[in-house]
């Protein structure tokens, strides 16, 4: 499993929108959807909790998100 | 050998060629006219997350591409294939409704993120004590976020199954939502997304997806 991979797999599940909201979108429902199994956490929640944490702050602190999509005012 | 579980779906499908977390290779286990997505839980999983994490994803989207699937919390194994089929046939009842309300649909999400400030008014009326005008600041932008949400629901809503809107941590200034969307309307859905984001003005809206519909597998996200 190369990083290549992924990263074409991160493109295929985001048809627009830039890869951190994909990322962000993915940690919210794999950490905190999906059908909730009783039984051990086996892999490394804490270490992903980081990560999390470090792209919300990321994306929180770029208003255009690296792309200047957003229409200036006056339209309304 | 303990197992991770990836995602609950009818009986009849076919593990995906595709690897799992790890590189794992996927396997079914089936009961109670169930199947579960699982491999072996990888012996050493190194630190960092993302990769794992595209690694599941990618296993459920490949069982998702032929079946309606209930993608698996991230992270959770169980002590073997015969507490996996335990836990099919456990919880029949609770899949089965599961199933039924995700089928033929797929989750797209939506997060919009409030501009900043602009700059062009008075930083703070001189009038106003700063803690005052602090309060004045943060529930403009608080009513923002309402507008926000409103204009997602009106927008979306008519085009979701079911929609659920969220505040996500650590972020104050963003709201996300996750919309159960049918096969046939995902393009209507994305083009309506696509113009909101143009209308939208003070924020920043995105959509993402299709992905499995984590946000509604479990019955309390029943609509």
């Amino acid at each position: 499993m190369t990083s290549t991979a992924l990263t074409t797999q991160a493109r295929a599940t985001a048809p627009y929108g830039a890869r951190e909201v994909t990322l962000l979108d993915l940690l919210d429902r794999l950490l905190e959807g999906g059908v909730a199994i009783q039984g051990d956490i086996t892999l490394a929640v804490a270490d992903i909790d980081l990560v999390d944490l470090s792209l919300r702050i990321a994306v929180a602190s770029t208003d255009t998100l690296g792309h200047g999509r957003r229409r200036k005012g006056g339209s309304r | 050998m303990s197992v991770l579980v990836y995602a609950i779906c009818e009986s009849d499908a076919d593990a995906p060629l595709c690897r799992g977390v790890g590189g794992q290779p996927l396997r079914i286990v089936r009961d109670a006219g169930l199947a579960a997505l699982v491999s072996d839980a990888p012996a050493d999983v190194p630190g960092g997350g993302e990769q794992e994490l595209w690694e599941h994803e990618q296993a459920v989207e490949a069982l998702m591409a032929e079946h309606d699937v209930l993608p698996a919390r991230f992270g959770t194994s169980v002590s073997g294939e015969e507490e996996a089929r335990g836990l099919l046939s456990e919880r029949a009842a609770e899949f089965r409704r599961g199933l039924a309300r995700v089928a033929g649909s797929f989750e797209l999400a939506i997060r919009a993120s409030l501009a900043k400030p602009s700059g062009s008014g008075p930083a703070r009326s001189l009038a106003e004590s700063p803690g005052s005008s602090y309060m004045h600041a943060l529930k403009a932008r608080e009513d923002l976020a309402k507008e926000l949400d409103r204009r997602i629901a009106l927008a979306l809503g008519p085009l979701s199954r079911a929609s659920r809107s969220t505040r996500p941590r650590g972020a104050p200034e963003t709201v996300a939502s996750a919309h159960l969307v049918e096969r046939r309307r995902l393009g209507e859905f994305r083009d309506r997304a696509a113009q909101l984001a143009e209308e939208v003005d003070f924020a920043e809206v995105f959509c993402t997806g299709p992905w499995p519909p984590y946000s509604f597998s479990e019955d309390e996200g029943a609509p």
